[in-house]
């Protein structure tokens, strides 16, 4: 009777104490994602692939690490997800604004600022570039960065930028608040609209390309890829294969990539105090951009006549749309009449430029 | 109060740029003094080579990175942001006046 159980049951007492609380974690996730509709898209396959690969001798894990060696440790997934992001965003605010494009730079301090803190926190280089990533608010950047750096933190890591992706809504208006005052938080935007011919827009992504493939040689990739999606968009000759990127591809990817990080969730490796700290410094990373991108607005209104709202220049990172939605409202809560929605998605691509530039040069600094 | 947060983050910024310069002669220049200064000509010249030797080899290290070294790191990756951004920005106020001019003369 004892040998019965043994056999039916055995796999009970397989049971760590860690797995629960992964068990616990994922589904958090799963939470998140469906009750708060945070990245639904993403949180919710990690969630169910952390409760996944960590049940007692766990028949997945195989699967999961083949999906893992096919499209992540070659970095596939996240440039091919790249393509589609690229075919989905409408780089027209910046082409009718360049100007703006210094605020998603300004905006990448955090990252740089991230690297200071995670290094003086004890991580080896490869893993304090990774960590610092997270403030690019960009999920296939910091997968990439991590990746091609060996970073043994990828688990975590990934949970910490899309989490607080997610979280932008609750992370930023408080940082934003607490740098400016009520007055220029009431300034006013007039939206100038120019006329950006199709010969612009075309040649955008390649001119993007080339330059910082010049400048930030490990960026390459990144922006090739984001910048080509974005070329099937704008050719306008081969829409087809534009609404395929942006959604089948797209959604393809995405599904499997959310599963697949999950692969790096299992408890011996992802409970550890490190995935706290790793946490905590991903909300300083996203606190610190956001900061970095409204004192930068703030600076260059000393200098400048046409008065610049600070709040936009918190919009720099690259968490897209949800960046600039959330400063459009905070505008229009202390005036109705305030229109920023233009400029804070024009500064909001803008740093989705400027993010992949940073995961570039943090790649060259350091491979 | 957001005035005083204001000048703090400020002045944030400023320390972290300034601290690549600051903070450059923290390892090896101060190791060396220190030898120097036990009279020991010998065993200077040893650790001058070792500090030198380990500077060359730094990024690899399996060290954490010294705060004048992630700083230095942070100078450099916020000018080469900067950089490709101000060349995409004259790139396209290049684009447009000529798109302008072009049409100007069209008309």
């Amino acid at each position: 009777m004892g040998e019965f159980f043994q056999s039916l049951l055995g796999n009970v007492t397989e049971i760590t104490w860690q797995q629960p609380i992964m068990w616990l974690i994922g589904a958090v996730l799963i939470y998140l994602a469906i009750k708060k509709d945070m990245e639904p898209s993403l949180l919710l396959p990690m969630g169910f692939g952390a409760i996944l690969v960590n049940l007692p001798n766990s028949g997945a894990i195989e699967t999961l690490e083949t999906l893992f060696n096919a499209g992540i440790d070659n970095e596939l997934f996240p440039l091919l997800l790249f393509i589609g992001i690229g075919a989905m965003i409408d780089f027209g605010p910046v082409l009718n604004n360049p100007k703006l494009m210094l605020f998603g730079a300004a905006a990448q301090f955090g990252i740089f600022f991230t690297l200071m803190m995670a290094s003086v926190c004890g991580f080896l280089p490869n893993d304090a570039a990774s960590i610092a990533v997270i403030g690019a608010a960009d999920g296939p950047t910091s997968i990439v960065v991590a990746q091609a750096l060996g970073s043994r933190y990828l688990g975590a890591i990934m949970v910490a930028a899309y989490s607080y992706m997610a979280l932008v809504p609750i992370v930023q208006p408080p940082v934003i608040k607490l740098l400016t005052t009520k007055q220029e938080r009431l300034i006013r935007m007039p939206y100038e609209q120019k006329n950006v011919t199709k010969t612009t827009r075309i040649l955008f992504p390649i001119i993007v390309t080339m330059l910082v493939g010049i400048i930030a040689p490990g960026a390459v990739a990144l922006i090739g890829f984001l910048m080509f999606g974005n070329l099937l968009r704008e050719c306008g000759v081969l829409n087809s294969l534009s609404e395929t990127a942006q959604k089948v591809l797209a959604n393809l990817i995405t599904l499997f990539l959310g599963l697949t990080i999950a692969f790096r969730m299992q408890a011996h490796e992802f409970l550890s105090p490190d995935t706290l700290l790793i946490m905590g410094l991903g909300l300083v990373a996203f606190i610190v951009d956001t900061a970095g991108g409204v004192m930068f607005a703030k600076v260059m209104n000393l200098f400048s006549k046409k008065k610049i709202n600070p709040m936009i220049g918190a919009c720099g990172i690259s968490a897209f749309p949800m960046s600039s939605r959330v400063v459009h409202k905070m505008g229009l809560k202390e005036d109705p009449q305030n229109f920023l929605l233009m400029h804070t998605v024009g500064v909001n691509v803008s740093g989705q430029i400027a993010s992949v530039i940073a995961g570039g040069l943090i790649l060259s600094f350091f491979m | 109060m957001k005035k005083i947060l204001t000048v703090l983050f400020l002045l944030v910024m400023v320390f972290t740029f300034a601290a690549p310069f600051a903070l450059a002669e923290e390892t090896a220049p101060a190791a060396d003094e220190a030898v120097i200064g036990g009279a020991d000509e010998a065993t200077a010249i040893v650790v001058t080579e070792e500090t030198e030797a380990a500077e060359t080899t730094e990024a690899t290290d399996e060290k954490p990175l010294t705060l004048g070294e992630s700083a230095m790191f942070m100078l450099k990756g916020m000018v080469g942001i900067f950089l490709v951004t101000g060349m995409i920005i004259l790139v396209l106020v290049i684009m447009d006046k000529a798109g302008n001019r072009k049409k100007e003369t069209e008309e």
